[in-house]
């Protein structure tokens, strides 16, 4: 008995960490775009197209790693004509972040309604497997007996960590925190919000290819399904860091699944919808971060970028 | 610089400045707010580019694009609004513009620790700058502009958030600087700084240099304050009669407005006024002098309603208003030209015809509806000569000076009205608006209504006042009658010498 619950409690594990990695890899491109103080809210549209283009390349070609990059190059575009729009022009981010979403959902639509129509099997992202790591209890199979995608997640998540203790990652914080200040400093303000759009939009993009080529191996019309959605909100509760964001990320990928491991088990927990409900605990959580935000003494610990959404227009005193 | 002019769409900033400085010297540049100092310091610092003329560093002719340009040549800044990176470390904002590729932190530390003992410093590398005390801010920002070792070292207004001993400090920095070939500019109002820090003066008013590169040793505090405030211009005969006239009126007058030991916090919970108090009668103009920043904002906030009172009575014609919501003393007769025309004085989007009616005393009783509101508007803007045509368009498509009559309209139309502030009213405005402005604050007080004037302008304030007082380190200080006034004591005065 103790063994069923363990392997039990492993098949969740593995499933909820394939399930997290799209989640970690688009919150972590967000992550790193607003730490530049860049805010995209577009990202569930470009995580759509990502997958799309994924999928199509995949199909056409047979070759999986090419639909990845892809989906990366397909996020990329969106990013850097997102940051034409707000970082030169210095739109209004939050409107033109919802306009990226919709263009990105709806390319999707348009650009993926053949394959829509004819539903096809693709070779899928294949599983890696490690030897003898992977017989370690518990965590074996979740960490070195799982699909490409995760390994990627975790490699972004150390190049995310890495970027803060590097002069890149320093001078991401200062164009963030207060551009103008960054700019006396010499530092190139706008190259790095264009670097950081372009970065944090194509790793939607590669999101969005990690679910339509691994996780759930197919094309439908909104395949993401409010992921995208899930990463921005993400990004506040982990306070624009990138462990924190994994450790969440984690958490929904594991509550996400629970339901279809408790099926038969109860009739309230194994609710297959009941995956759906908790996909909104990110927005609970972010709206109790923005009260505690309010809240003198804690709240600067909950603080967001300075800058973030604020274009910046040299010599524009604030 | 050789010969630079400004023009901005209204003002023209500088016109034909000169000005040198040698290598080895401490240069300093002295005018009050508006006398272009911080134009001609953008232009050195590549956010702006002059009209005419030439900028020459060691004899060869350069153009300065951008910041970075700047820095290349070997020219740093240190803002009066200090520009750093609050959730950093101290010494990741000094060290910023020259990381290696990999941070050690300990390697930062050690590279912090150096320059800062050799410029003298204290403060901590390990403390987040949004952390520190504003003084240890001011060093943390001296050592970023001092680090990459600049030829020429540009300070404006260092000493306005320091400590006497910080300034001390800093004045041995600067020397240190020097010493080492460097040249600095250093920008200030104050007068005593600028002679103890100081080898050479040069004086800017109203764009033009008034006096160029006075050598610190000949000169005394006196001269650099007439020489800031510039000749008294002389007061046609006719205004100095009406006003002798009125000064005689005036006592008989009952008091309108008394403030009494007013004491009120800023924003960040420093204490900005300690004990204002100040006497209003009737039909009185009472001009308020001092740089900007000095408590002006927060009287203004404190009258109306809208900051909080420390300590202190604000009494309207015998009722003590001090507890008072807006809306109230409004009521009770007090009106207001705010400092900043176009966040606080109207609503931009709104025609003029509805912004006149936005002083609630002013309401149609009728429903509300476009005719209604151009029905009382007509009479009150026809009152300020701003013609009929102007009644439907929105506020924001005026000028500066229609929009601020506008506002007087507003302000003046209101039944009730005893006392009016008007803070920085001409501020921006053309001479034609100015005027006006002026003729209609005259027209209140001949009413009766009692005016408190704030502006930076001693000119705009000695030929309207009644009576004139410097608002300085949080209270008022020199109180007199504007035609008793004597500049050079409200020079220095302004200078922040306090005797």
């Amino acid at each position: 008995m103790a063994m069923d619950t363990l392997s039990q409690l492993s098949h969740l594990l593995a499933a909820g960490v394939t399930r997290a990695a799209p989640l970690l890899i688009a919150a972590l491109g967000a992550i790193t775009a607003e730490r530049a103080g860049v805010l995209n809210l577009g990202v569930e549209g470009v995580m759509l197209l990502g997958a799309m283009t994924g999928f199509a390349t995949t199909a056409a070609t047979a070759n999986p790693w090419l639909g990845l990059g892809s989906a990366l190059l397909a996020g990329a575009a969106l990013g850097l004509l997102y940051a034409v729009v707000v970082v030169s022009l210095q739109a209004d981010q939050v409107v033109s972040g919802l306009a990226l979403g919709f263009v990105g959902t709806g390319l999707s639509a348009v650009l993926g309604a053949p394959l829509a129509a004819a539903p096809q099997k693709i070779v899928e992202l294949p599983q890696l497997s490690i030897p003898f790591l992977q017989q370690i209890p518990l965590l074996g199979r979740a960490l070195f007996a799982t699909s490409v995608i995760v390994y990627v997640a975790f490699i972004l998540l150390l190049i995310t960590k890495l970027l803060d203790a590097s002069r890149w990652g320093l001078h991401i914080t200062a164009v963030g925190e207060n551009p103008s200040a960054a700019d006396a400093m010499g530092v190139p303000v706008l190259r790095y919000r264009y670097a950081c759009t372009i970065w944090g939009s194509g790793l939607a993009g590669l999101a969005g290819g990690g679910l339509s080529l691994a996780i759930t191996p197919m094309w439908v019309d909104d395949l993401t399904a409010g992921q995208g959605w899930i990463a921005v909100g993400l990004v506040v509760v982990a306070r624009w860091r990138a462990i924190p964001a994994a450790w969440i990320a984690l958490l929904f990928g594991v509550l996400r699944r629970l339901p279809l491991e408790l099926q038969g088990m109860s009739a309230l927990l194994g609710n297959p919808k009941l995956g759906y409900l908790f996909e909104m605990l990110p927005y609970l959580g972010t709206i109790v971060v923005l009260v505690i935000r309010t809240r003198p003494g804690v709240g600067k610990y909950f603080a967001p970028p300075s800058a973030l959404g604020i274009p910046y227009v040299r010599g524009m005193q604030k | 610089m050789k010969g630079i002019s400004k023009r901005f769409p209204l003002v023209t900033a500088l016109s034909d400045v000169s000005f040198s400085v040698a290598l080895g010297e401490v240069h300093a540049l002295l005018g009050e707010n508006g006398a272009g100092k911080s134009t001609l310091m953008n232009l050195l610092r590549g956010l702006l580019q002059p009209d005419e003329g030439q900028i020459l560093l060691q004899e060869h002719p350069v153009t300065i694009g951008s910041p970075q340009q700047a820095a290349a040549l070997g020219i740093g800044m240190v803002h009066q609004h200090l520009s750093l990176v609050g959730t950093l470390t101290a010494a990741e904002n000094v060290l910023l513009p020259r990381l290696p590729f990999w941070i050690s932190k300990r390697r930062l530390q050690e590279e912090f620790a150096q320059l800062r003992s050799r410029f003298g410093m204290t403060v901590d590398g390990r403390a987040l700058v949004a952390e520190l005390p504003l003084p240890e801010r001011q060093q943390v920002e001296l050592l970023r502009v001092l680090a990459p070792a600049p030829k020429l070292l540009i300070l404006d207004e260092p000493t306005a958030v320091l400590t006497i001993e910080e300034a001390a400090r800093l004045a041995l920095c600067l020397r240190e600087h020097v010493g080492g070939g460097g040249s600095v500019i250093y920008i200030s109002h104050k007068l005593d700084e600028v002679l103890a820090v100081a080898d050479r003066v040069t004086v800017l008013r109203r764009g033009r240099v008034v006096a160029a590169g006075i050598p610190t040793q000949s000169l005394d505090r006196a001269e650099l304050a007439q020489q800031m405030m510039g000749e008294q211009a002389a007061l046609s005969s006719q205004l100095q009669e009406e006003r002798s006239e009125r000064t005689g009126i005036m006592t008989e007058r009952a008091e309108i407005l008394v403030v009494e030991n007013l004491h009120v916090e800023s924003d960040r919970h420093h204490r900005v006024l300690r004990g204002v108090s100040l006497r209003l009668r009737a039909g009185e103009l009472f001009g308020i002098a001092g740089m900007g920043g000095s408590g002006q904002h927060e009287l203004c906030e404190a009258l109306l309603g809208t900051r909080p009172v420390h300590s202190g009575q604000i009494y309207l014609g015998g009722v003590n208003i001090g507890n008072f919501p807006t809306g109230k003393r409004r009521q009770l007769g007090l009106g207001v030209v705010p400092e900043d025309r176009l966040l606080e004085g109207v609503a931009p989007h709104l025609s003029v015809a509805e912004n006149c009616c936005l002083n609630p005393q002013l309401r149609p009783q009728s429903w509300l509806s476009q005719s209604a509101f151009v029905r009382k508007a007509r009479t009150l803007i026809a009152q300020v000569e701003l013609p009929e045509s102007a009644l439907s368009a929105p506020v924001w498509t005026l000028s500066g000076g229609n929009m601020q009559k506008v506002i007087l309209a507003r302000e003046l139309a209101a039944p009730s009205l005893r006392v009016l502030v008007a803070a920085y009213p001409c501020r921006g405005l053309d001479i034609g608006a100015i005027a006006a402005v002026h003729c209609l604050l005259r027209a209140c007080c001949q009413c009766g209504i009692a005016v408190i004037l704030l502006s930076e302008d001693l000119d705009e304030l000695l030929s309207l006042s009644d009576r004139i007082a410097v608002l300085v380190a949080g209270q008022l200080h020199g109180e007199c009658a504007a035609t008793d006034a004597d500049r050079t004591t409200l020079g220095l005065l302004l200078g922040g010498v306090i005797p």
